[in-house]
């Protein structure tokens, strides 16, 4: 029997406390978290603050319960230290030895040093804490820096809750990271319908105010009255205590870890939003920070562990979300690309808008608003590496047909893809 | 043994019969668009395939949801939603494999099939016998006395 250390409380390290339980490992499992709520999940945040959930509605119900002397969960515990050379954590609440550690200590969002980001009234956005820190502020005028998913999700939840917003995107379109151009407009055009202000190819430069914050000075402009702002420009990986134990980092800022989910030092594994993997469809190396992604490197993580030799497939990104009723879906790489090799299909209407991106004759990434149709097909056909010329020829073999009826539905997208015979 | 819907696409037309007595027995209404299992039909060729869960072994629905719902039953091997947690988001909807997740559009939740505890009113009620309820290998020798018969016939 071995002392098993897991670092952290979130999607991560409960999937890897999970994998030892169910495959039921004799060693004893301590996860340390530094938050004191039980797991809960990040992504239902902007739920709650819109106030669309209840508070219990955050938690993970449907969450193993331990026996307690194989996994134990030790809330309001912060990690210092780790002390690799003696096999030890040094923690608030005293040392703790191990024999192999699982590092899954998640991101933190990033705030900018920029003059006023420390009037009260700056917020971020990841914990249950922070959320209440904005609900117990009421903001009446918010502006958020940054439209990624949780910028927009937060924009929408504080829409909801009758507060006028603003929300400020440094490119020339929102969520640009997730979307192309075409459906990054359509999203905007919704949120604008809803009263929510968009400026693009805006920076903040600064915030005004004497203790409070009282406006927003952009590269261009002020915005007057404003009571809060919400910094969404992305999350980082919280990676300090493996670079201080020593392991090595990625170039992208993750902590290094190989398709065992192993780092640099010798039985220390790493998990999650914290690590640098690479993509399932180029292998290139990428920060997932998805819940998704999360669990699935803390099953690998685990069973690696415990000696199983399970390596991991890469991460796909998506995300799947809803704008005042209307649904959107962003799968893989949906940045315009213009190396050699590749190019886009797409379609549109006045509401909807689907887009493929081709690299190498396969299907690198979807993007669609507005269509519901056929979207876990190209899931699979992206998560398959499949070509177009091999889909076609399931399509035309009837035998091979009923094997993959899940990608059939696929088709209403690629008959649009050019040269395609139809008939 | 697991058992899990099977389908014979060929013998499928289409009738929407398993929808009207899904809907009806999940949501005591007839509307096609509640039931856990939908029709999907090929556009040309005119081909109907019944989509529903396969109640997958390691469900890339459960690694998807955002809520960690998803748990498969150690007894009858069904994947269970506990809908009262769910968000809506879909993403599991986008994973899984058979687009078997059903956007309930009352209550803003996913659902899928629970194989109505054992006794699918799908499979009772299906005109043509395209749905069965069976475990692997009782499917396997199924096939092959099909097989055999029909090698008879010709
Ligand atoms: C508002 C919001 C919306 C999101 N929406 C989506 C979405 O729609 N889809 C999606 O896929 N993803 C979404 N995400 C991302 C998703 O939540 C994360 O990818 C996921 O939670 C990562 O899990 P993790 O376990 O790696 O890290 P985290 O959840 O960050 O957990 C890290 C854990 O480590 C603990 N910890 C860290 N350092 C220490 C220490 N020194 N000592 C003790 N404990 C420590 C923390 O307390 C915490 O429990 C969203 C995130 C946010 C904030
Ligand atoms: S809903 Fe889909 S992914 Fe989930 S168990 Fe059923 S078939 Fe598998
Ligand atoms: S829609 Fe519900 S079941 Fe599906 S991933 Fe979201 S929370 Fe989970």
């Amino acid at each position: 029997m071995q002392n098993i250390i897991i670092i952290g409380n979130g999607a991560a390290a409960n999937s890897a406390a999970e994998t030892f339980y169910k495959i039921g490992s004799k060693d004893k499992v301590v996860m340390l978290s530094r938050e004191r709520e039980p797991f809960y999940s990040p992504c239902a945040l902007p739920d709650y603050l819109s106030g669309y959930i209840k508070r219990e509605k955050l938690y993970i119900k449907k969450h193993t319960v331990y026996p307690e002397q194989q996994v134990r969960l030790l809330q309001g515990v912060e990690v210092h230290e780790v002390d690799y050379p003696g096999g030890r954590v040094r923690t608030s609440q005293g040392d703790m030895s191990f024999d192999r550690l699982i590092l899954a200590t998640g991101s933190r969002p990033v705030m900018p040093e920029i003059p006023g980001s420390r009037l009260t009234g700056n917020f971020v956005l990841k914990t249950i804490g922070d959320v209440e820190y904005i609900m117990r502020h009421n903001p009446k005028h918010a502006v958020i820096v940054g439209s990624g998913n949780i910028g927009l999700e937060t924009a929408v939840a504080l829409a909801a809750r009758k507060c006028r917003v603003c929300l400020v995107e440094k490119e020339q379109h929102i969520m640009p990271r997730v979307f192309g151009p075409a459906v990054s407009a359509h999203i905007q055009r919704i949120a604008e319908e809803n009263g929510i202000q968009v400026m693009t190819g805006e920076e903040v430069v600064g915030v005004q105010g004497g203790e409070r914050v009282q406006g927003v000075e952009t590269g261009t402009g002020v915005l007057p009255a404003v009571d809060t702002v919400i910094w969404a420009v992305g999350m980082k990986p919280d990676t300090r205590l493996a670079r201080e134990a020593g392991a090595a980092l990625g170039d992208l800022g993750g902590i290094a870890v190989n398709a065992y989910m192993q780092t640099a030092l010798q039985a220390v594994y790493a998990c999650g939003d914290c690590v640098q993997t690479f993509d399932l469809l180029c292998g290139e190396p990428i920060l997932s920070l998805l819940w998704p992604s999360a669990r699935q490197q803390g099953k690998i993580a685990a069973l690696n562990n415990m000696g199983y030799d399970v390596p991991y497939e890469g991460a796909l990104n998506y995300i799947t979300g809803e704008i005042f009723g209307t649904s959107y879906i962003s799968i893989g790489n949906n940045v315009p690309d213009t190396r050699p090799g590749s190019s886009i299909v797409q379609q549109g209407g006045p509401d909807w808008h689907w887009c493929y991106h081709i690299w190498e004759e396969k299907i690198v990434g979807f993007e669609a608003i507005g269509v519901q149709q056929g979207l876990s097909a190209m899931m699979n056909l992206i998560r398959k590496r499949m070509t177009i010329d091999r889909y076609q020829a399931i399509l035309h073999d009837p035998c091979l047909r009923n094997q993959a009826i899940g990608l059939l539905p696929a088709q209403r997208y690629l008959d649009h893809y050019p040269g395609q015979v139809k008939g | 043994m697991e058992k899990i819907i099977w389908v014979d696409y060929a013998l499928c037309t289409g009738c929407e019969t398993c929808r009207l007595v899904c809907s009806y027995n999940k949501e005591g209404i007839f509307w096609p668009s509640l039931a856990r299992i939908k029709l999907w039909r090929e556009k040309d060729q005119g081909q109907v395939y019944p989509l529903t869960c396969k109640q997958c072994a390691s469900p890339p629905c459960a690694d998807a949801c955002l809520m960690n719902i998803i748990t498969k039953d150690p007894v009858s091997g069904v994947n269970i939603r506990e809908t009262e947690m769910c968000i809506g988001c879909r993403a599991c909807q986008a994973a899984c494999p058979f687009d078997a997740g059903v956007y309930h559009l009352q209550q803003d939740i996913v659902v899928s099939c629970d194989t109505c505890q054992g006794e699918p009113v799908c499979v009772k009620f299906c005109p043509h016998q395209a749905l069965a309820f069976t475990d692997l290998d009782e499917m396997k020798r199924k096939k092959q006395k099909k097989r055999a018969e029909q090698s008879i016939v010709v």
